[in-house]
């Protein structure tokens, strides 16, 4: 008789919510481009919801969800767009990113498929 | 600094670091093990005041002390955005800048579903914050989600009602007044667990309001330029 | 497995401080420093997960079944992400002060026209 809670398959459910979770980490701090980061941002909110779902914590989880996928990402599009209008006046603005704000962007989106498969 | 001396500067501190959490890391108390003796205790108090949400009862029974601490901290850094958003915005104003009103062009569908989630979210906002002593959710969780909420009615495209429904000076006074009266009753009467839970929401969520408003000011201000009628 | 949650959550807080120290604009700075506290939210969760258990409500069900998570872990972190969202809106109203301030977000070039 296999009990739900523990075993190998709530192992399996716990290592597969931290490993996302990490995932998702790094592909939020690789994305240099803060408009592609907050979408990346809303993601890792997203899996880390349902990483302390996964660890019990319901009440956490709703928090984060709400917190972590809607206020902050929201909060820092707007903050991007309000500067947006000062940088391109000034002599430093889009053009001295990396140039590489293409392949970063392309992994970060697949990491966000591959977390919308795994749930 | 040069990038290359701040990036070795971080490995090494890195290296450092990660080696001395690893070390800690390694004597813990095994994952999931079943020694949690403050949380059985937590839950045994809880279960005594028959709270059934032993987190609701641990963050405004137990532990109202501390949570007046974090309150303080969200309604400081609430106040010290919305200061510094306005000082912005009242310059960028002298200087001529005027406000645009959102997407004017919103399609059928977006809008119809902006209009439809309003109501529902506020109720399920209401709710959560309601049942925060039974059920999962409180203050807290409920208060984000009714702070964010209102905010549909931007993805519907109405601009102007937005601003309407949401009066900044009254969600000004009624968060101070939240914050005073969350503060009164933590100290009078800590373990009226769904009033503290009212409070809280009512706080956090006009805190998100006045923030999310602020910066929805702040994006919206376009320049026009000087001399060009509008 | 037995300190896998540990170092994962060491792991999310260290590729934050990384983010911060690379960071060319002050937006993902800031974003890299809300990584960097969700990592200690793991920490303490992963601390107060109890192998067997449930969530920590007892609405649905008698007192003395089942064993339970830790609840006061629990409550530090859920007060904690919705404070942190506010500390983070600080932050980012900040940004925007410099920004209009100084006409860019890169801290390299915020450092050459100090004054």
């Amino acid at each position: 008789m296999s009990d739900p809670f523990s075993g190998p398959l709530a192992d399996a459910l716990i290592v597969t919510a931290l490993m996302m979770a990490a995932f998702m980490a790094t592909a939020v701090v690789l994305t240099r481009d803060p408009a592609r980061q907050a979408i990346v941002l809303s993601g890792y909110g997203m899996v880390l919801g349902v990483l302390f779902l996964v660890l019990q914590a319901p009440d956490v989880a709703m928090s984060q969800i709400g917190v972590g996928t809607v206020v902050v990402p929201l909060i820092v599009v707007l903050a991007l767009h309000a500067t947006r209008r000062h940088r391109k006046g000034g002599d430093t603005g889009e053009d001295d990113r990396h140039p590489d704000n293409d392949t970063t962007g392309t992994t970060a989106g697949s990491a966000g498929g591959a977390g919308g498969d795994a749930r | 600094m040069r990038t290359r001396t701040r990036i070795l500067l971080f490995a090494a501190g890195a290296a450092g670091s990660a080696a001395l959490f690893t070390a800690g890391a390694l004597d813990l108390p095994r994952f999931g093990g079943a020694l949690h003796p403050y949380g059985d205790r937590a839950v045994h108090q809880a279960l005594r005041e028959s709270t059934t949400n032993t987190v609701s009862s641990v963050n405004f029974d137990q532990r109202a002390f501390d949570t007046i601490g974090e309150e303080l901290i969200l309604m400081a850094s609430a106040i010290g955005a919305v200061v510094l958003l306005r000082v912005v915005g009242k310059e960028a104003e002298d200087q001529g800048a005027t406000h645009r009103h959102g997407p004017a062009e919103v399609s059928d569908a977006l809008r119809i579903v902006g209009y439809l989630l309003l109501p529902v979210t506020l109720l399920i906002g209401v709710y959560v914050v309601a049942h925060g002593a039974q059920s999962p959710g409180g203050g807290f969780q409920g208060g984000v989600i009714l702070g964010t909420a209102i905010h549909l009615l931007y993805l519907a495209g109405d601009y102007p009602a937005l601003q309407r429904l949401r009066p900044i000076p009254v969600f000004e006074s009624t968060e101070a007044l939240a914050a005073g009266v969350f503060v009164a009753m933590a100290l009078a009467a800590a373990g009226a667990v769904p009033a503290l839970n009212g409070a809280v929401g009512v706080e956090v969520g006009c805190a998100l309001v006045l923030l999310i408003g602020k910066f929805f000011e702040q994006a919206l201000l376009v320049r026009e330029p000087p001399g060009e009628p509008s | 497995m037995s300190h896998l949650p540990y170092l994962t959550a060491g792991w999310i807080i260290l590729i934050g401080i990384y983010g911060i120290v690379t960071s060319r604009d002050l937006i993902h700075a800031v974003v890299c420093l809300s990584i960097t506290q969700s990592g200690t939210y793991v920490l303490l969760l992963a601390i107060g997960y109890r192998y067997g258990a449930t969530a920590p409500v007892f609405s649905d069900r008698p007192p003395h079944g089942r064993p339970v998570t830790d609840p006061v872990v629990q409550a530090m972190t859920l007060t904690d992400i919705v404070v942190g969202a506010t500390v983070t809106a600080l932050l980012l109203a900040l940004t925007v002060q410099v920004a209009k301030r100084r006409g860019t977000l890169d801290p390299g070039e915020l450092r050459s026209l100090e004054s």
